[in-house]
């Protein structure tokens, strides 16, 4: 599972609970069946887009940050002979 | 020098990269269905109202106001945790009309389209006009639930038809907007998922090969002939006896 696919599940979940807070908080009304699944569906497709796109940012970076501490640490630490 | 700065910086992108999700949830989910539920009605947020039975008028009133001033979910009743809420029933007949006998007033509550609760007044036989239901209130709902629900009530006559009905809105409370089960089972989730989505960058190292510093140390696949014969001498690495040493077979 990468980075990408991994943050886009988050997003879908933080999306649809992002929805029934929302409809919690009184800013939704989810009393009808269809436009409750029309929202929940918008949530998670949203949420689902951020996330992947949160997940493709931090892999990127978490793979540019652990091969700048490999080299940090290969140049601190020169093998010996 | 160099490092330290460096392993600050992810950090930092992390928190920034926490508010911008919460930012983008709240500036853009939350209000997108909060403009959805404030602006025109909807086909769906019209409250739908039966048309009464040839010559039956009738009506219903919330704690003393005409439930179809709440006919929109932005004129909700507001009602706050632990309250009670009487609905009374009114219904006149045409005269010339042909009778109508009502022995049922309900209530219902719905949510995804389903009836969470349904609180009926029967009588027996034909009642008459007004049927008051007393201290109505969520139940148990109100320790699991909170936020605006529809609302539906309707006049039922003896052969179990409806005769009349008329939706409306009703906001919910919690106690603190939050203290009702959903919304912190809700809330706990979304913590959760916010953390596991700052910890996903963890994952773009798994099917990647592993970068060493060191060059690879010759692997042990080439043993010198002495080695091999002490080896198979020694029986180590003696799989059973079924391929014996080459020496000790002639």
């Amino acid at each position: 599972m990468s980075a990408t696919s991994s943050g886009a599940a988050c997003g879908v979940v933080l999306g649809i609970v992002f929805v029934l807070l929302a409809q919690q908080f009184g800013y939704l009304n989810l009393s009808g069946l269809v436009p409750a699944i029309e929202y929940l569906v918008i949530g998670a497709v949203i949420g689902g887009v951020f996330g992947a796109l949160i997940g493709w940012g931090l892999g990127k970076r978490y793979l540019a940050r652990h091969a700048a501490d490999q080299a940090v640490a290969a140049s601190s630490n020169p093998p010996p002979n | 020098m160099g490092a330290p700065v460096r392993a600050k910086v992810p950090r930092q992108a992390t928190l920034a990269l926490l508010l911008v999700s919460v930012v983008l949830g709240v500036f853009v989910i939350a209000p997108t269905g909060a403009l959805a539920a404030a602006g025109a009605p909807a086909p769906h947020a019209v409250a739908a109202v039966e048309p009464a039975a040839s010559g039956l008028s009738a009506y219903a009133t919330w704690n003393g106001v005409n439930v179809a001033t709440a006919a929109n979910a932005s004129a909700a009743f507001r009602m706050s945790f632990g309250a009670n809420v009487t609905v009374i029933f009114y219904w006149t007949q045409a005269s010339g009309s042909a009778p109508i006998a009502v022995d049922d007033a309900r209530l219902q509550i719905f949510f995804f389209g389903f009836a969470l609760g349904t609180r009926d007044i029967t009588t027996v036989g034909a009642a008459t006009s007004p049927l008051s239901m007393n201290n109505w209130n969520t139940g148990p709902l109100q320790y699991i639930l909170s936020g605006t629900y529809q609302l539906t009530a309707s006049l039922l006559a003896t052969n179990g038809s409806t005769v009349w009905s008329q939706s409306f809105w009703v906001n919910i409370t919690a106690p603190y907007y939050i203290l009702a089960l959903l919304p912190i089972v809700l809330i706990l989730i979304a913590i959760y998922e916010v953390y596991a989505l700052c910890t996903v960058g963890k994952y773009a190292m798994i099917g990647r090969p592993p970068k060493s510093s060191e060059p690879a140390a010759p692997t042990p696949s080439a043993p010198a002939p002495e080695s091999a014969e002490a080896t198979g001498s020694a029986g180590g690495t003696d799989t059973g006896g079924a391929t014996p040493p080459g020496g000790g077979s002639s």
